[in-house]
């Protein structure tokens, strides 16, 4: 597979979010702002990618039968030394990034990228690979962010664009809101490769 | 399994471990005095944010055991000075929110009004709590003696509470309302 397409097809093809529904915990908590979607999307596109890099060096040394403990004392030492740092060095990304951090940790896409993908392959594809998932997330919560603020709260990105007169269906950035936007999206998503299909 | 893989297994494991554990201690050892240099800072920022154009200084430690003793929850005391005179007190807490500790800084005059409210760090969920720390709501406490929360519109002493957030528009003004009180108690006591 090319690395073009290795890119491409965390974007659209196995986007993390809408094709592989992975990562549901932080997409439906925190898209109910589109700067949050791309925040933590940021966030999590540099831990992935890290972390793809980390798991590809060390596939040989990791045995099949612990891979999995492996990764998570990886993925896990990974994002707390970035914590740190940031924290130390860069405060004012961590104040804009910081309260995603922990989240990430405990993000599936994380781990199911380092089985499914940087432990079979090299480390530029592994690299690619957790740029263009990452920036399928980004995307994708950002989207879907970008839809519950709308009627949620009437803006996106905190601009408000909704006349005054609109009442925000507050429902959508509560969590079923979450649910509704996310499903409908889904839904969306799988006619039109139904019919690319057919 | 052969029986190599019996040792073999549980040794890699315990080698990757190691050094991640190795490499996590250096990491904290040599970012901890940067954090704890970058966390004054900021909360020198937060108390100029909660009284403006002021000097700080600490209050007398025996004073300050004495508040904690009642309220557990105070980080430190500040007498806010503005032009060489006492104005006012500031007080550091930490609150119970929704998602875990709001710290707060809270200012208030003399009178026992307040100031101004800064917003620390805090778990609260992003959209809905976390607009606790934006200058919309904060400042929504500024003037104020005392403070309770309301939903809609909040009338004189009242304060509206976030959509969705009451647990952590109550948090806030109930650290409100212990600042108020502490400060009010220093400055009878002067």
């Amino acid at each position: 597979m090319s690395l073009r397409k290795v890119f491409m097809n965390g974007i659209i093809k196995e986007n993390p979010t809408f094709r592989l529904v992975l990562g549901m915990c932080p997409t439906l908590a925190l898209s109910t702002a589109a700067v949050n979607g791309i925040g933590m999307g940021l966030a999590t596109t540099f831990v992935l990618v890290g972390s793809n890099v980390f798991v590809s060096l060390l596939k040989n040394f990791i045995p099949d039968r612990v891979r999995i403990p492996a990764f998570v004392i990886i993925i896990a030492s990974f994002v707390t030394i970035v914590e740190l740092v940031m924290k130390a060095y860069v405060p004012s990304l961590y104040e804009a990034l910081g309260i995603y951090i922990p989240l990430i940790v405990v993000n599936c896409i994380i781990l199911a990228r380092a089985e499914a993908f940087a432990s079979k392959n090299g480390v530029v594809a592994s690299a690619v690979d957790g740029l263009g998932m990452g920036l399928g997330f980004t995307l994708a919560l950002t989207l879907l962010a970008a839809i519950r603020e709308l009627i949620g709260n009437g803006s996106i990105f905190g601009m408000q664009l909704m006349g005054a007169g609109y009442q925000p269906v507050l429902i959508f950035i509560l969590a079923p809101g979450g649910f509704f936007t996310l499903g409908l999206i889904l839904a969306l998503m799988n006619s039109l490769t139904d019919r690319e299909k057919a | 399994m052969p029986k190599n893989q019996n040792i073999e297994l549980p040794l890699k494991l315990f080698i990757i471990t190691l050094v991640a554990g190795l490499l996590l201690g250096g990491t904290y050892v040599l970012t901890k005095e940067p954090i704890a240099e970058q966390n004054r800072i900021a909360a020198e920022a937060a108390r100029l944010e909660a009284f403006a154009d002021a000097t700080f200084e600490d209050i007398d430690a025996a004073t300050l055991e004495e508040i904690q003793n009642t309220y557990d929850n105070v980080a430190s005391v500040f007498s806010a000075f503005r032009d060489d005179t006492l104005s006012g007190y500031v007080v550091a807490l930490t609150q119970k929110g929704y998602g875990g500790d709001i710290t707060l800084t809270v200012g208030v005059d003399l009178e026992g009004i307040v100031t101004g409210v800064a917003v620390g760090s805090h778990q609260e969920t992003a959209g809905l709590g976390a607009k606790a720390a934006e200058p919309e709501f904060r400042n929504r406490f500024v003037g104020k003696s005392t403070v309770k929360v309301v939903k809609g519109a909040g009338g004189d002493g009242e304060i509206s509470a976030l959509t969705g957030a009451t647990i952590t528009s109550k948090a806030v003004a109930g650290g409100v309302n212990e600042a108020i009180e502490i400060a009010s108690a220093l400055s009878q006591g002067e």
